[in-house]
């Protein structure tokens, strides 16, 4: 059940680059209107468990990274079950593969360099905001855990 | 209306098109995944060249379904023409799509086409559909356009049939098996699945009569699930579904034999026994005991089976080495034809069996095939009378002519050891003239015909005949690579694992004692029919000339060979195809469509007169009516011949390599650098917020946009080196054209630049060319860019962007994009096209966005030459002129 009431938004940010985080979490400290945690995941084979795991409403994803692709992390991404599916955001130097990425169902697919933090802060809270106002906070995405699990069991 | 004909799925096809040239109606029945559709798509096979008899297309159950296979080539031509875009249509409402049809079927059809109508079923049931279609009926009937009908069978829906007024029909039935017939299957094969014994493939050809589809699904089905190929789950699917039906036989024989009851339930089968359990076809009786069929699955089953035996030949042959590869490739060692063969009273009657045999299994509309074990020499002589049968089997397989000196004195002296121990390989000629088949026979040994079906078997040939010169293999590879990138991975991931040796001696064997040595290089065929391409060696005693080849340049167009003539370097000679024709009069049989790239850079005068030589490679892709045979003769010099052209091709090779790495290197750097630029421009902004200062945060904001421009201007780099990666496909230039302006004018507009019309009304709309989209795309936008920029101080600015024909004969289109800007400074104009060579002042960005330019007109100029095309510029009348020559698709 959820712990806490507060209406919080988890967003990934799945990329072996460090940097990425601390440069958007340096622009969101300056003010942000929503509250955001950010979570780092550096190796993208352990993207979905932890997706499982904090439910976030947004994920910033990385093209290339070691072990596996950005498009092969949502490709796993879109086999979790619809409810618990986070908005997925391409942020990469690598630019040929934006249709690919639109075509699997990605949000916008942002080239590193040429996007100013800013830029990437306002598409986070421009998709944050559609998620909450359809009810998908991350608050109501953990109580859906119970329910997922009861489903695990109709299946067997 | 005439009685039910049972009879095979040959004769019922040549029956169908009997009565349809009567000008009778007809009405297809037989149950569903029978093969009624492919028999539909032979029959409109046989008319495919016939040019006074169209056949039209139409499946119904894809049509309302909302797909777009539907619809025959022809239609969906019709539909395009008609502005209705293929894609379209799928979505468009009903009625709509009714009326499209309507017309589409008034405009088109003439009384003497064939109309195949599938799935009526789908319309009969369908109320709202039903109207429409009684009034369709009628049209045809008026129109006296002859009609296939294709339909499932049920009782109910024939009557509903006849209230459609269907005028008359002949009914030809493909008929499932009595029930007798498929009890006594059931206990057999179904039975032995229950308890646990695996169902040979044998088990199930007998059950389906050879039918090809339906062979497929059941054996996937079959396989232990445990062990079951992914690749046939879909074919598991729709098997299990037909499979239903026989459950209440199933139950009959659980329930006669009680004590297997328990040996079924403790079948490791668990999915099949799911599948009958929850597909409904047992039920409960309402006492709580178990359980009856369904009647509904008890007439699926009877749909599923069927009486005739379509490929009688094979029913004796067990077909565990078949099944397992239907999904890839049909090869089939068929002894038990070639015994009915043997037995067969007249060499004639043999050959139409075989012939038949052909047809039948591979769904070819015709084969001429010409072979014969020992009989007659006549048909021998046919072999090398006829001439596609000398052109193919003389040159292609030089060991035609000793197979007929063999056979001959075997006929003659009626001693089959004359024939000798050997392999022969025959191809077979299909109904597009191209080789479908290759028959490899081994008469001595084994008496076996093995069949190399080429649409999966040809790689395999490929292989094959590569190793016979390994040297060449990766030359040809080479050669593949720079015609085809997806088959040119392909055989170098071959290439470097070493497995291109040849797992079939024979082959090798064939080549080396009918001594010859031809290297054949076949292109995967795309469709069906192959597409031969080749390379070619040939030398010629007088001529005492040696081509020292250092360069070989394919897709070289006459304008650009003469381009290279024209060029001043030393030493240097092209010979365009005349000039090759006179020198060597063995091209002439290349037909003068050929394109020859030849370019012998420099020709020393041989001491030795005996040495002399040629290499060319011969593209005839897209020339259709070129004889695409390849000839391959090698003199005495063959072996020193072939060292040469290794050297030659080498050079190719490595200097491909070198690109190739190039171009990677290039993509590599450009990726890595942006990761630092990403990190200059994140800490500049995030720096300008900390700051206080404002000249310090007009230097951060100067530091952050910097890196942007820095970044775009790796990216038209890396665009650069990424130009080797197109695909040419058949584009509506019209249309193309309009769709980018559109994009072009639709952007946001950059601070400083004002909007320049556009014009492109001048664009033809029929001409279609033949370029990768993408490449195209980026040609014209940089050309826009360009001449927005050379527009901003015009006052009235204009870009005009038409066409003009030129040369029908080297088919190329003329693409203009003039603007009436200033143009450009006549010291630049010598090397405009040259990279980094810009018309602005200064390279700092002075605010305005930079385009990275320089690198712009380079990447037009490689992507068009790519593609097989130029690019020019010119000043005429104040107006400045790029022209595109593209070729024509």
């Amino acid at each position: 059940m959820c712990s806490s009431q507060i209406l919080k938004n988890n967003v990934l940010v799945i990329d072996d680059d460090q940097t990425v985080l601390n440069n958007i979490q340096k622009k969101l400290r300056k003010s942000n209107p929503l509250v955001i945690d950010l979570f780092p995941v550096h190796d993208p084979r352990q993207a979905i468990g932890k997706i499982r795991e904090l439910r976030p409403t947004l994920v910033l994803l990385d093209f290339k990274m070691p072990n596996m692709t950005g498009i092969e992390v949502m490709e796993n991404i879109k086999r979790l079950p619809e409810r618990i599916q986070p908005q997925v955001v391409f942020l990469s130097n690598v630019t040929e593969h934006r249709s690919e990425a639109i075509a699997l169902g990605a949000v916008d697919y942002l080239v590193k360099a040429d996007v100013p933090l800013g830029r990437i802060v306002e598409i986070m809270n421009r998709c944050i905001s559609q998620a909450n106002e359809a009810g998908l906070t991350t608050y109501e995405r953990e109580e859906l855990k119970t329910e997922d699990f009861v489903d695990i069991l109709d299946d067997e | 209306m005439d009685k039910d004909i049972r009879i095979n799925r040959d004769q019922l096809c040549r029956e169908l098109q009997t009565r349809l040239e009567k000008g009778r109606q007809a009405l297809l029945l037989g149950p569903a995944q029978w093969g009624k559709t492919s028999l539909a798509r032979q029959l409109q096979a046989t008319y495919e060249h016939s040019s006074l008899k169209r056949v039209i297309y139409l499946d119904f159950f894809a049509l309302r379904h909302q797909s777009p296979q539907a619809l025959d080539h022809a239609t969906v031509r019709w539909l395009i023409e008609n502005e209705m875009a293929y894609r379209q249509f799928a979505n468009i409402h009903q009625t709509q799509k009714k009326r499209l049809l309507h017309t589409y079927l008034s405009e088109r059809c003439q009384p003497s086409d064939l109309l195949i109508i599938d799935h009526l079923e789908v319309v009969v049931r369908a109320a709202q559909l039903l109207e429409w279609f009684k009034k369709l009926s009628f049209f045809l009937e008026k129109k006296g356009v002859s009609v296939l009908w294709i339909e499932r069978v049920a009782d109910y829906e024939a009557s509903l049939l006849a209230q459609a007024r269907i005028p008359q029909p002949d009914i030809l039935e493909i008929s499932p098996l009595s029930k007798e017939e498929i009890a006594a299957w059931l206990d057999r094969v179904a039975l032995s699945e229950m308890s646990g014994k695996r169902v040979t493939a044998a088990d199930i050809f007998t059950v389906t009569q050879g039918n090809p589809s339906i062979t497929k699904n059941l054996y996937g089905y079959f396989q232990d699930p445990e062990e079951r190929d992914p690749g046939l789950s879909y074919y598991q699917e729709r098997a299990s579904k037909q499979y239903m039906g026989s459950c209440q036989r199933v139950w009959q024989a659980l329930t006669e034999h009680p004590g297997e009851i328990e040996t079924w339930r403790s079948s490791p089968s668990k999915r099949l026994k799911n599948k009958l359990w929850l597909s409904g076809a047992f039920r409960r009786r309402p006492d709580g005991s178990l359980i009856e069929a369904s009647p509904i699955h008890e007439k699926r089953l009877q749909g599923l089976l069927v009486k005739d035996r379509f490929l009688s030949v094979l029913a004796n042959q067990p077909v565990s080495e078949i099944a397992p590869e239907f999904n890839q490739y049909a090869e089939i060692t068929a002894t038990p034809l070639w015994r009915s063969i043997a037995e067969s009273k007249s060499d004639l009657e043999a050959f139409k069996t075989l012939r038949d045999y052909f047809i039948n299994y591979f769904k070819l509309g015709s084969v001429r095939f010409y072979l014969r074990d020992g009989g007659h020499p006549l048909i021998w002589k046919e072999i090398l009378v006829h001439k596609q049968g000398l052109d193919i089997g003389e040159k292609l397989f030089a060991g035609t002519t000793e197979v007929l000196h063999d056979f001959t004195r075997a006929a003659l002296t009626g001693r089959q050891q004359n024939i000798g121990n050997r392999t022969y390989l025959f191809p077979v000629i299909g109904p597009t003239d191209q080789v479908d088949l290759i028959c490899k026979v081994d008469l001595r040994k084994t008496r076996r015909f093995t069949f190399l079906y080429q649409r999966g078997k040809v790689q395999q040939i490929q292989q094959s005949l590569l190793f016979i010169q390994p040297v060449l293999s990766q030359r040809i590879a080479m050669y593949a690579y720079q015609h085809d990138l997806r088959m040119s991975r392909d055989l170098q991931k071959r290439i470097e694992a070493k497995v291109f040796r040849p797992d079939e001696n024979e082959l090798s064997g064939v080549l080396e004692e009918s001594k010859m040595d031809a290297v054949g290089v076949f292109k995967p065929p795309i469709r069906r029919g192959s597409a031969w391409s080749n390379v070619s060696l040939q030398s010629r005693e007088d001529l005492p000339l040696q081509f020292d080849i250092q360069a070989v340049f394919t897709n070289v167009n006459e304008a650009q060979l003469s381009a290279l003539a024209d060029s001043s370097k030393p030493k240097q000679q092209v010979v365009g195809h005349r000039e090759a024709c006179q020198i060597f009069p063995g091209l002439n049989a290349l037909m003068a469509y050929s394109t020859l790239f030849i370019r012998p850079i420099t020709i020393t005068r041989s001491n030795n007169a005996s040495e002399r030589w040629l290499v060319c490679f011969i593209d005839l892709e897209q020339k259709r009516d070129v004889n695409r045979q390849s000839q391959a003769i090698l003199s005495h010099q063959q072996q020193h011949l072939l060292l040469l052209a290794e050297r030659a091709l080498e050079i190719v090779y490595r200097e491909e390599r070198q690109r190739v790495f190039m171009s990677a290197l290039l993509r590599g750097i450009s990726h890595e650098l942006k990761h630092y630029i990403k990190d200059i421009a994140w800490t500049a902004e995030l720096l300008q917020d900390e700051l206080e200062s404002i000249e310090h945060r007009a230097q951060c904001e100067m530091i952050e946009k910097n890196a942007r421009l820095m970044s775009k201007r790796m990216d038209r780099l890396k665009q650069l080196a990424m130009t080797d990666k197109g695909e040419p496909q058949r584009l509506n230039l019209r249309e193309l054209v309009s769709k980018i302006v559109q994009d072009v004018l639709g952007r946001k507009e950059e601070p400083g630049m004002k909007r320049v019309p556009i014009e492109y009304e001048g664009v033809d709309r029929d001409t279609h060319i033949k370029m990768d989209k993408g490449q195209f795309r980026m040609a014209l936008e940089n050309l826009l860019r360009n001449a927005q920029e050379a527009l901003q101080s015009v006052e009235w600015p204009l870009i005009l962007i038409y066409t003009e024909k030129v040369n029908i004969r080297h088919s190329r289109v003329k693409l203009i994009v003039a603007d009436n800007g200033p143009g450009v400074r006549a010291s630049l104009a010598g090397n405009l096209f040259d990279p980094f060579v810009t018309g602005h002042t200064g390279t700092v960005p002075d605010g305005k966005p930079d385009r990275a330019r320089g690198v712009g007109l380079t990447l037009v100029r490689t992507v068009v030459y790519l593609a097989g095309g130029e690019v020019t510029f010119q000043r005429v009348n104040h107006e400045t002129r790029f022209e595109m020559s593209l070729p024509v698709a």
